[in-house]
């Protein structure tokens, strides 16, 4: 699973990463070649307004990886600090812990939504709202890694042997994240993706000009019966990438987690 | 090979060369030996042997409630009222599963379902194979915690089990066997995982009732002291073998298998009280993984000579009702 | 007892002034000015000052907090800017085919989930099993709205079976309100069936390998009591919670299903909002859904007691 998934990922990370290098200009629009079927030079036809759907699918990937992999960049910061304090903090916890609580229980797209509404449809303003409603559960993950790792022997030791308790965090609580990170990133980057999808879908992401595969799906929708392409183009581009990004999670947890696998 | 009274009516269960394997990831185990055993009607049989030897699969084997994806019962026989139950349908075993042949397990905390009453679990054995009302199968699981003398069973009826001892527990079990007044009670191992004081009370509680209900019982222990006060015949098995079968009296005074022997010098003795080292058999129980050539105790029996070595005993009789596997039971019979 | 449901509302009253607090700041916090935003780009400084005195931005923070919490107490959302009308009233409106769409997804979804994590576990390793894993793998990448438009070219384009948009109200005919609704559904339970049946599944597996459930087969249960009547039962607990948490997904899931069916629903109301900047609106709805979240986990915490009774309170 670790190799299908990550085989697949990594193809569709270099065909996003070399995109302008092979690829027609997916802004470039042409009104006398509206809605063409696949062709030798525009493998996935073009759009209503002309342009090319592959070039924009290649393109639109790109936009969802770049979400996926800040969006996993910055939720594992802040989960990580919110978690080690929550968990290393007594007192913060209660307060950190019901705060992640009401966080939680607001629906991510519209908390999402809401808050590029607010502040604008930027890329950036994109990776932190999509960030916010993944905090809870990564910061969940991490408190309990620490509450679990603080009780080891080990811990204890080096805590009455004089260590600080900075220096016990660094060495012996955060490596024990790792593996459980690491799976709960994959997690992250493919919720990520549908998100950042879904928003553009719904017309909350980037503004519809800048190719994303959700603004693909959502102005195309209207000429599925005529060119179906322009729909399940970007829309299988995204399914896979997203079991991409699934399998390798899939493939991680069963490699740091023996036990899970032989019971699945 | 020999048997005893396997003819007439008298004979309830006949089990004959029961061959069992275990399916491992790359070996297989060969649990039961091709095994043969009879149970007559309303007697007492004990089964014998340390863990491991193949005795709770004999039981799980009979009624076929063995893991499916990891067992199975590759040849012999279990007659049951004539009809073999390795050959029943899934639907027709389900019929005498808990009506006519019924079991008791040996962990009275894990064998009840947490999540339903007490009263609920042994109506249900009442309405899986009578056409009863709910009401009259709680009736008849009031009558069962009674009889198995669960105080206040009224309110019992409507307890969980997390709310009960090990021992009422083990209780409950045993009403929810008896529920359907089976022909055959297995017992595998029913008291041991309690206490001392309890194993007493629910080994005379069985007796008890076995008595009173005409069930024949098939008890399984590795306890020669529990064999000595509840059964009428014995069999000991050893590394999936059946080595010596015998009335109960005979056993106790004239073992005549070496292994028979040293289980019971490894029986604390209670009549002298004083303190001194038990006796143990030396060496380990073979691996059932690979095929064992000879007799699978030669090399931990003090008696073994070349034979023993090289062919498989087969179970003879040494006296009437008397039967061990042993090539030299004369001898083991003399010293 | 009594002192649980006691303390777990009290922590559920506390998560909601929680999720109060954060959805007041965010409206008034994020960078930009809400009521500028909020008249558009053609606005005159009038016009804006209108909105800002019209949503009490020129109030301390604290009076428009207490301001707008007590009137969520008193049933008071705000009103629509561009409508003109209650929040609340908008949603009674939009209700409908939200309430439609969610119940027949739940119910879908959980049968479905719970039988094909049941007979996955049964024979794990088996047929249903392997379906299963390609099943989830596909319900967990596939988004909804992909989803929706393959059926809908499949069904409703290419076969005209089933209506391509739109919805009924129940009031005009259980037919066609159902026929609507059936593509929206399917679409929207896929990758619900997926997360129920793999938590049933695991539940179970778990159960299976009990003791309890050998003494059941030993009284000669049937397969199907066995595992309908006797391990679901044991398994409960797990299956519970994910169908509580999964609603918070579900409320998403709808947004979007609304908007490709085009069904006239709460998802479209906040949508338009969106679009519209009608703040009012987002903010009512956000509250709203969010409290309906909180109590649907407060209830699954409380129907613990019913599946297992080993929990003490």
């Amino acid at each position: 699973m670790v190799f299908t998934g990550g085989g697949v990922l990594a193809l569709v990370i270099v065909m996003a990463l070399f995109a302008p290098m092979y690829v027609r200009d997916p802004m470039n629009m042409d009104p006398f070649k509206t809605l063409q079927p696949p062709s030798a030079a525009m493998w996935f036809g073009t759009d209503n307004l002309g342009r090319d759907v592959f070039a924009r699918t290649v393109f639109g990937a790109r936009l969802s990886l770049t979400v996926g992999l800040m969006v996993v960049a910055s939720t594992a910061l802040s989960g990580l600090l919110i978690g080690v304090i929550a968990g290393y903090h007594r007192g913060f916890d209660s307060i950190i812990m019901r705060v992640m609580d009401g966080l939680m229980s607001i629906p991510t797209i519209l908390l999402a939504m809401a808050l590029v509404s607010l502040a604008g449809s930027g890329l950036s303003i994109l990776i932190v709202a999509i960030t916010i409603p993944q905090i809870p559960s990564t910061a969940r993950l991490v408190r309990s890694v620490v509450l679990s790792v603080r009780e080891r022997p080990y811990v204890e030791a080096a805590l009455c042997g004089g260590a600080r308790a900075p220096k016990v965090l660094w060495r012996h609580i955060l490596p024990n994240t790792i593996p459980a990170l690491m799976v709960q990133s994959a997690n992250i980057c493919a919720s990520a993706i549908l998100t950042e999808a879904g928003l553009s879908f719904l017309g909350a992401g980037v503004s519809p000009e800048i190719p994303s595969l959700g603004n693909m799906i959502s102005s195309s929708r209207l000429y599925l019966g005529l060119a179906p392409l322009t729909v399940f183009a970007p829309g299988v581009w995204l399914a896979v990438t997203v079991l991409a990004v699934n399998l390798l999670g899939d493939g991680l947890r069963d490699l740091f987690d023996p036990r899970l696998k032989r019971r699945r | 090979m020999q048997m005893q009274n396997t003819s007439g009516d008298n004979v309830l269960l006949d089990v004959r060369d029961l061959d069992t394997h275990f399916y491992g990831e790359e070996s297989v185990t060969r649990a039961l030996g091709g095994i043969s055993f009879h149970v007559n009607r309303g007697e007492t049989l004990g089964i014998v042997g340390e863990s491991g030897c193949g005795k709770s699969v004999t039981a799980l084997s009979i009624l076929r409630l063995l893991p499916k994806l990891t067992a199975k019962t590759v040849g012999g026989e279990i007659r049951f009222h004539g009809s073999d139950l390795l050959k029943l349908s899934e639907r027709e075993i389900r019929k005498i599963r808990g009506d006519r042949i019924a079991m008791i397990f040996q962990e009275p905390m894990t064998s009840l379902s947490p999540v339903h009453t007490v009263g609920h679990q042994i109506a249900e054995a009442v309405q899986i194979h009578t056409k009863v009302s709910r009401s009259d199968a709680l009736e008849r699981s009031r009558e069962m915690l009674r009889l198995v003398r669960i105080a206040d069973p009224e309110r019992r009826l409507y307890s969980y089990p997390h709310e009960m001892s090990g021992g009422m527990r083990q209780r409950v079990m045993i009403a929810m066997a008896l529920a359907c007044s089976p022909e055959l009670l297995i017992a595998d191992e029913p008291t041991t995982a309690l206490d001392v004081t309890m194993q007493a009370q629910i080994l005379r509680l069985i007796i008890d009732l076995k008595q009173r209900m005409g069930t024949a019982v098939m008890f399984i222990t590795h306890d020669l002291g529990v064999v000595a006060e509840t059964c009428q015949r014995v069999i000991v098995m050893y590394a999936g073998r059946i080595v010596e079968q015998a009335d109960v009296l005979d056993l106790f005074a004239r073992p005549a298998h070496p292994y028979t022997q040293g289980l019971m010098r490894s029986m604390p003795d209670r009549r002298h009280g004083r303190r001194q080292r038990l006796p143990e058999i030396p060496g380990i129980v073979p691996s059932l993984r690979e095929p064992i050539v000879g007799c699978s105790f030669a090399p931990r029996c003090p008696f073994a000579i070349d034979i023993c070595r090289e062919k498989a005993p087969t179970m003879r009789d040494v006296r009437p009702s008397h039967a061990a596997a042993c090539w030299r039971s004369e001898e083991v019979l003399g010293a | 007892m009594g002192g649980y449901v006691c303390r777990r509302l009290i922590s559920a009253i506390g998560v909601m002034a929680v999720v109060g607090v954060f959805i007041f700041l965010l409206l008034r916090l994020v960078p930009g000015d809400a009521a500028a935003m909020m008249a558009g780009n053609n606005a005159t400084p009038q016009e804006v000052a209108g909105i800002r005195e019209q949503l009490g931005l020129n109030e301390p923070l604290t009076v428009q907090f207490v301001q707008w919490a007590l009137g969520i107490l008193s049933g008071n959302l705000g009103s629509s800017i561009f409508a003109g009308l209650p929040v609340l009233t908008l949603v009674s409106q939009r209700i409908e085919p939200t309430i439609s769409l969610s119940i027949l997804t739940m119910i879908v979804s959980v049968t479905g989930g719970i039988c094909f994590g049941i007979f996955a576990a049964w024979r794990a390793g088996g047929f249903v099993d392997r379906m299963l894993t390609a099943f989830s793998a596909v319900g967990y990448s596939v988004p909804v709205f992909v989803v929706g438009y393959f059926l809908t070219y499949c069904f409703s384009l290419g076969t005209r079976w089933l209506p391509v948009q739109g919805y009924v109200s129940i009031g005009q005919g259980l037919a066609p309100w159902f026929v609507h609704l059936v593509l929206p559904t399917v679409a929207l339970s896929l990758s619900y069936i997926a997360f129920i049946a793999r938590i049933t599944r695991a539940s179970m597996l778990e159960v299976l390998s009990e003791d309890y459930m050998r003494t059941a087969a030993a009284k000669g249960a049937s397969t199907y009591a066995m595992l309908f009547h006797y391990a679901l039962k044991n398994a409960a607990a797990p299956i519970l919670t994910v169908i509580g948490l999964s609603f918070a997904y579900l409320i998403g899931g709808v947004v979007i299903t609304e908007t490709v069916f085009n069904l006239p629903g709460i998802g479209r109301l906040v949508v338009d909002a969106i679009n519209n900047r009608d703040y009012p609106v987002i903010q009512g709805v956000l509250i709203l859904v969010s409290g309906l979240y909180v109590l649907i986990n407060l209830a699954v915490d409380l129907a613990y007691r019913l599946v297992d009774p080993r929990i003490r309170y």
